[in-house]
């Protein structure tokens, strides 16, 4: 038995060495294989559009192959008959040690073939028997990894079909997400007043959620588009023949005429406050920027005086000095504040240069705020010189918000029983001289009626009851006007994302198209002046819309016409048309591709560039062309020349 | 005597042995070794080879040195069956009576010299069977045991075939071994010339008699064989037996039938001798596969395709061997 555990013993220490090393060259080999496996992945991205994310699980699963070519031997239990098999085969052993565990104990043989096998156990040595050295695989796998390294370096084979579907349903995505991004902003700032209003921003809602899932073909997103957006124009189209809203509509389209947020009330008692806060004088703006500007320029004077060398002269002092009271007494008499000037000249005239200097900018800060407060009241006073005087003005020109805030102000007046009776006559009037103006307005005119009668019956209850039911019923309108501006805004989205989708751009690259009721054009080639017009940058890797295949018969060239140097025709009147010039926003653009227009032409082509150029000539002269585009109209036919 | 006594004493006369043999036969080693394991095994050799490579010699060296009575058939086309078993012959008694009385044939010899076995007619080669097979004879009604140890050593000429006939399936199964014998080297030709020409003649001691053959044939059975090894020997048997799951691919090409079970007995016995003789007390892999080409070659049997193609079963077995493996369940080291 004491044979037996030294035996044993030796075999279990070349057991768990070989355990070891099976675990060594498993983690090998489950690295080559998952090296080979994230190679062939690889190369089928390469070659085929396969999701990215397949690599990731690739990587994952070498990893695991790894991992588990690892730990499996060790999970191995240890079996003494095996390795003394192996032990036995690896040494020259001729079976002794197998021989010895299986016969020991049995008949008298067993005995010696112990004696026998205990010669041989200095002969067993784990350590070298087991060596911990890089398997064969090791090598291959390096060769896979640099292989894989170089692979990564290749560019994907995708086709153009493959690449432009990818391309179209990111813009898909991303144009849902806006579409969807925008309809909840609009619901949350105004939530529909209608129910078919509110289900027809749902289906936008809907759409914009299908467009992000990205699973629509271009054709279908388009189609989709456009079922929505003929549902939203059903709906404007039923909003837009109320008069009412036709007359709301108006009203936001004079300059500054957007409805207000605030009451008339609230308006006169910000302009109060702000008059206050300028004071009973009240400098001009124009007044205000000058002082703003000689403050400016005393600072830089300054500024520069003190980086010279020798610093600031006294005569240089006293010079600012006199400039600085002369703006105090200036300020003064425009009924500015001048109290910081004074501190800045006190300042001054003690030496201290820093306070001075804190003191100007300070005096530049006081000045600008009152220069904002100026503009604000400015503003204020052009609106309410937009809002009508009474109630029929208000109706006639549309402003809801106002002729609502009138009706409830007369209605508190009358609940409260404070009215004298000269007073109440100026109301009769005004009810009815608004009531032909609310004919538009449908049942506010009826609810007008009755208030005009219940007043004239001495019912001032019932009339105050009758004019908050009207102003009731111009709320209602105000908000179906709402929802009217929220169709719109969902219709101009929804062109865009038309846009977007059917020419593959993303969402910023789009501008809604066309014109806006009661605003500016919209962008795009062809439209002079647009303030901030903003310049559209196009990817020229991006495949844009391809119009070569369009066959225009109209555009066909007319060869070269008699122009007639200054001749007009019989019964042509010239007119000057004045234009909007604007110094100069960056010009927009967009890539197009031309007409393709074949066909013979009659008219030499020196011939026809020559006429062109000297209208263009003409044009530039004449101023007109805009200035923003003369260089570029210029350069163009140069190069014609060229 | 205790048994690693026995079996040191085995090994001794082994050794002993086979130099005395060697003091006549000059090299054939293997031959030499594969007629002693048979011997200790207790199994008939079948000796092929061309005539004068000593055959007959070592035949009858092995008989002097193991104080064995010896006697010599030479096979004939003429021999008949009574020739080689005995006859009854009526003979006068002493009171002058005839009576029948058994005449023993040469075959009630511990050691038989069967020369050109291949000559004799299948009528005559059956006679054989019998005594080889169960060690005893009949003749006249009467079953009669032969001497124990009893071997036979035959002898066939490879290349003599006319005026002969191979021997049947049957018979060549009942040989333990069958040794091919080859041309000797030059510098054995030399040993041979000198010994045998320069007039001297060599004696040869008796190292050992039937007795202690027969315990050492006892001891051999006692050599345990582990279990894998055994299975390695069951595997390879099994591998030489086409149209089978466990057929080598060779053995579905070129053989017809395979080895019995009677090859695989040989097999282990085989292995044990020679386990002794290195002075092992286990069998091992190596002792299998140095018994694999005589314990196997004459128990195949080739089809036309092998015939045609001239492979002999050697070749077969080679391929065999070197397919299959020794250790199916254990993973090859790295």
């Amino acid at each position: 038995m004491k044979d037996r555990k030294y035996i044993e013993e030796k075999l279990k220490r070349a057991a768990s060495r070989r355990r070891w090393r099976e675990a060594w060259t498993g983690l090998w080999k489950g690295f080559f294989w998952g090296a080979l496996l994230w190679l062939t992945t690889l190369i089928t991205f390469k070659l085929l559009p396969i999701p990215f994310f397949t690599l990731g699980w690739a990587g994952v699963v070498w990893g695991g192959l790894a991992l588990v070519g690892f730990i499996w031997p060790l999970l191995k239990p240890i079996n003494l008959a095996q390795t003394a098999q192996w032990v036995d085969q690896q040494c020259g052993l001729k079976e002794r040690f197998t021989a010895a565990l299986e016969f020991d104990g049995k008949q008298e043989w067993g005995g010696f073939i112990m004696k026998d096998a205990q010669k041989y156990l200095d002969r067993v040595h784990p350590k070298n028997l087991i060596a911990f050295n890089l398997p064969s695989l090791a090598k291959w796998s390096v060769l896979v990894l640099a292989l894989s390294a170089g692979l990564g370096f290749v560019p994907e084979y995708r086709t153009e079909a493959y690449l432009q579907e990818k391309k179209e349903k990111a813009h898909i995505k991303s144009t849902g997400e806006h579409l969807v991004k925008f309809i909840r902003q609009e619901i949350k700032e105004r939530p529909p007043a209608l129910q078919p209003t509110e289900k027809a921003m749902q289906k936008v809602d809907e759409l914009g959620t299908k467009l992000s899932k990205a699973k629509l073909t271009r054709d279908n997103a388009l189609k989709d588009i456009a079922s929505v957006t003929e549902m939203l124009k059903k709906e404007h189209t039923s909003l837009d023949q109320n008069p009412a809203l036709k007359r709301m509509q108006k009203a936001a389209r004079q300059p500054n005429g957007s409805a207000p947020s605030e009451t008339m009330s609230a308006m006169q008692k910000k302009m109060a406050d702000l008059k206050r806060q300028l004071g009973e004088k009240m400098a001009s703006q124009a007044a205000m920027q000058e002082m703003q500007r000689k403050l400016d320029a005393l600072q830089k004077a300054v500024q520069g005086m003190q980086d010279s060398e020798g610093g600031m002269s006294e005569q240089m002092k006293q010079s600012l000095a006199q400039q600085l009271s002369d703006m105090a007494q200036q300020a003064a008499q425009m009924g500015m504040n001048s109290e910081q000037i004074e501190v800045a000249l006190n300042n001054l005239k003690a030496g201290d240069i820093e306070k001075f200097l804190k003191d100007l900018n300070q005096a530049q800060v006081d000045l600008d705020k009152m220069l904002q407060m100026a503009k604000q009241l400015q503003n204020l006073q052009m609106q309410m010189s937009q809002i009508g005087k009474d109630l029929a003005e208000q109706l006639e020109k549309g402003q809801a918000m106002f002729a609502k805030q009138n009706l409830l102000e007369k209605a508190k007046q009358l609940q409260s029983g404070d009215l004298s009776q000269e007073d109440l006559e100026k109301m009769l009037k005004e009810l009815q001289n608004a009531i032909p103006e609310a004919a538009d307005y449908g049942k506010v005119q009826d609810f007008l009626k009755q208030a005009n009668q219940q007043l004239k019956n001495g019912q001032k209850a019932e009339a105050a009851k009758s004019m908050i039911a009207a102003a009731e019923e111009l709320q209602k309108l105000m908000d179906q006007y709402g929802d009217m501006q929220s169709l719109m805004a969902s219709l101009d989205n929804l062109m865009k994302a038309s846009m977007c989708v059917g020419n593959c751009m993303g969402w910023g690259q789009c501008s809604s198209p066309g014109f806006k009721p009661g605003s500016r054009p919209g962008q795009g080639v062809g439209t002079w002046g647009e303030e901030g017009g903003e310049f559209m940058y196009r990817d020229p890797g991006q495949a844009g819309f391809d119009n070569s295949g369009i066959e225009r018969p109209d555009m066909e060239g007319r060869g070269h016409t008699n122009r007639g140097e200054g001749e007009l025709a019989p019964g042509l009147t010239p007119t000057k048309v004045k234009g909007q010039f604007n110094p100069g926003a960056p010009m927009p653009s967009i890539t197009l591709r031309g007409l393709s227009i074949k066909g013979q032409s009659d008219v030499e082509f020196t011939e026809t560039v020559t006429s062109a150029q000297s209208d263009a000539e003409s044009a530039l002269s004449q101023q007109r062309v805009p200035r923003a585009y003369q260089n570029s109209v210029r350069d163009y036919f140069d190069d014609l020349k060229q | 005597m205790s048994i690693e006594e026995q079996i040191s004493q085995f090994r001794n006369d082994y050794t002993k042995l086979k130099s005395e043999i060697g003091k006549v036969i000059v090299g054939h080693e293997d031959i030499v070794d594969g007629t002693l394991i048979a011997v200790f095994a207790g199994g008939h050799v079948l000796l092929e080879g061309v005539p004068g490579l000593g055959k007959t010699l070592l035949v009858r060296t092995l008989s002097e040195a193991l104080d064995l009575s010896f006697s010599r058939i030479q096979f004939t086309p003429d021999l008949m069956p009574a020739d080689i078993l005995g006859t009854n012959l009526v003979v006068e008694n002493a009171e002058g009576r005839k009576e029948f009385q058994f005449q023993k044939g040469p075959i009630f010899a511990h050691l038989v010299l069967a020369d050109e076995i291949n000559r004799a007619t299948p009528k005559t080669q059956s006679a054989m069977l019998e005594a080889m097979q169960e060690k005893s004879v009949t003749a006249g009604g009467e079953i009669r045991k032969l001497v124990s140890p009893f071997f036979v050593l035959a002898t066939q000429n490879p290349i003599d075939q006319e005026g002969t006939y191979p021997l049947p399936e049957a018979q060549l199964d009942r040989f333990f071994f069958k040794l091919v014998v080859t041309y000797p080297s030059g510098d054995e030709l030399t040993e041979v010339i000198n010994r045998t020409t320069e007039g001297r003649k060599i004696d040869v001691e008796n190292i050992l008699d039937g007795n202690k053959i027969c315990e050492y044939q006892d001891l051999v059975r006692q050599v345990p064989v582990p279990e894998h090894v055994k299975d390695y020997a069951v595997r390879l048997i099994l591998a030489t037996h086409p149209q089978t799951e466990t057929a080598a691919d060779i053995t579905n090409q070129y053989l017809r039938f395979g080895s019995s079970p009677r090859g695989a007995q040989t097999l282990i016995l085989a292995a044990k001798v020679r386990a002794l003789t290195e002075g092992r007390f286990n069998v091992s892999f190596d002792d299998i596969q140095k018994s694999i080409l005589p314990t196997l070659r004459h128990r195949l049997i080739p089809n036309f395709e092998a015939e045609a193609e001239g492979i002999t079963t050697d070749h077969v077995l080679k391929e065999i061997e070197a397919k299959v493996p020794r250790q199916p369940s254990m993973a090859a080291a790295s």
